[in-house]
């Protein structure tokens, strides 16, 4: 798989174009294209178990949460500059994944969508229990430490530029990782377990690999978004939250790097558009999308238009 | 190297079902051995425990001076061994070139592909996709394939990662004429190269490709003998004499 130009010079020039978007938009959409920006990475962070592995998770929500408590404990308890304090969030996401996924890789077929599952309950209750620690079903409103001393994280623009490199970051770490020779094996798994285990593949450390990776990256998007809503609360790792992130991934199209990209930006707008309009009209509009998506484009918009321009 | 593989007093139990009877098997290196027999004989069983898909019940299995019973299939698949199945096997939503590529990358899972890696990789691709004759499909997906062409490919994954054993289920199973003379001039080409073990009913291609025909029979051995021994010997006869019958 060769990175073209054309993808490249595409890249950049999104890039270019996240950079100045806030020189046009008001400063309720600044903030709101921030929080676009977080949910996408989460949405990478099922796209890479379920697009690229082939493993269906339901649990991508508690390493999100995980992220975020990771993040507002350390601020409360340590004076730790923000690099530390994401690194602390994406740790965090990474050792619940390399727990809950030691359990999980080895369950075969639907028995792995509930050892996903079950983590995003039991975290909820016991946020709700140790509310000395987690706030309860109150939460923790958390105070961000001002940019170099000088921004506040309450205002839009200083949340849109600290989400902003490190979106970029995970998208091009993303892009990297599924060229590399451990990337494309991850392929192997979602198309064919068996032949890949007789052509050499361990296919059971592919897909713990796959789940601690993703479980980090969830981990960021949970601590992305602490910092920029000054927020966390259990109920966040509701497996609702999880459903969020696959819908937008599979309207967008699964197993692309653009496909979770259009579908939560997508998907996002039209809930922001319609919710002041018609309160019903975000959730009957989603399911019919869904099931014309399923019937008519079951690989989302970006795997149809790939099949579609490739023939 | 006369014991290249081995098996020593080898079964395997499905419950009560004895598949594989107290086998003891040898194949020389770069030999191309059949091994046939009735329906149920334990032949597909037995490729499936030498490359590790199943776990002997019991007895040992060595290859190429190492004990592999009880090993995971890719470990076993990384020290040279390779299978083509029965019933095609492939990644049906990568191209026929991809396909390739996974088998010729041999289980490695590193983060860093250097520019000389690939391009032995790419050579190894174009030298397959050579011998099985599908260069003009490299970018075809191989779902979309002709059974014919999946049964190139699916022998073309089997030769990717260039194994030292090379296991074969019934390779011409469901292919035309034309389509089952290629696939034994593809046998033929690898001979002395490589050792296979080949599992197949159709006699043409038994005959005309063994070195020695291992004949198997409720999970054992039954004969064992060059072709022209096998096609004399009365046992053999009898027993697909009476199965035909």
């Amino acid at each position: 798989m060769n990175l073209s130009w054309w993808r490249v010079g595409g890249a950049v020039f999104g890039a270019i174009g996240l950079a100045l978007l806030p020189y046009v938009l008001p400063q309720f959409w600044i903030f709101f294209v921030a929080q676009i920006m977080v949910w996408i990475i989460l949405a990478q962070s099922f796209n890479l178990l379920f697009g690229y592995t082939g493993l269906l998770s339901l649990g991508q929500s508690a390493y999100f949460t995980l992220g975020a408590y990771g993040l507002a404990l350390l601020l409360r308890h340590a004076e730790l500059g923000l690099p530390l304090l994401l690194i602390g969030g994406v740790l965090a996401g990474l050792i619940g994944a390399a727990i809950i996924g030691y359990l999980a890789v080895r369950v075969q077929g639907h028995g792995f969508i509930i050892v996903t599952a079950v983590p995003t309950v039991l975290l909820i209750l016991l946020g709700q229990d140790q509310s000395w620690l987690t706030g309860g079903d109150n939460g923790i409103n958390l105070t961000p430490p001002k940019l170099f001393g000088l921004y506040s994280f309450f205002k839009p623009l200083t949340s849109y530029y600290v989400v902003l490199p490190f979106f970029l970051l995970m998208m091009i770490f993303i892009a990297w990782l599924i060229r590399t020779p451990l990337g494309q094996a991850f392929r192997l798994v979602r198309e064919n377990e068996e032949r890949a285990s007789i052509l050499g593949y361990n296919v059971l450390r592919l897909k713990y690999i796959a789940f601690v990776i993703a479980g980090g990256i969830a981990g960021l998007a949970g601590a992305l978004d602490a910092l920029i809503t000054a927020y966390v609360v259990p109920n966040s790792a509701s497996w609702t939250i999880s459903a969020d992130a696959i819908i937008w991934t599979l309207v967008g199209g699964a197993g692309t790097l653009l496909g979770p990209i259009v579908g939560t930006a997508l998907l996002l707008l039209l809930r922001e558009f319609l919710s002041d309009i018609w309160a019903y009209g975000y959730p009957l509009l989603l399911g019919i999308t869904l099931l014309l998506i399923v019937r008519f484009a079951p690989n989302g918009i970006i795997g149809e238009l790939k099949s579609w321009t490739s023939s | 190297m006369d014991q290249f593989l081995k098996t020593h007093q080898l079964s395997k139990y499905f419950g009560g079902v004895t598949a594989v009877n107290q086998l003891d098997f040898t194949v020389a290196q770069n030999e191309i051995r059949a091994v046939i027999g009735p329906n149920g004989a334990g032949k597909t069983t037995l490729l499936r425990l030498i490359i590790g898909e199943l776990t002997p019940s019991t007895g040992k299995i060595t290859f190429n001076g190492q004990r592999i019973d009880g090993l995971p299939s890719h470990k076993i698949a990384r020290m040279g061994m390779a299978k083509a199945f029965q019933i095609p096997q492939i990644f049906p939503n990568l191209s026929v070139y991809d396909n390739l590529w996974a088998a010729a990358q041999n289980g490695e899972t590193k983060l860093w592909a250097g520019r000389a890696w690939r391009k032995q990789m790419h050579e190894r691709v174009e030298t397959v996709l050579g011998q099985i004759g599908l260069i003009e499909s490299a970018h075809v997906e191989a779902g979309d394939l002709a059974h014919g062409d999946q049964k190139r490919l699916e022998i073309g994954l089997a030769l990717g990662n260039v194994p030292k054993l090379l296991l074969l289920d019934e390779p011409t199973a469901g292919l035309s004429q034309n389509e089952t003379d290629a696939i034994m001039q593809l046998i033929e080409s690898l001979r002395g190269q490589v050792t296979v073990i080949m599992v197949e009913h159709d006699m043409r291609v038994v005959m005309g490709l063994a070195d020695t025909i291992t004949v198997l029979h409720f999970g054992e051995l039954l004969a064992q003998g060059t072709p022209d021994e096998i096609r004399a010997d009365p046992n053999v006869r009898e027993v697909y004499l009476s199965r035909a019958s």
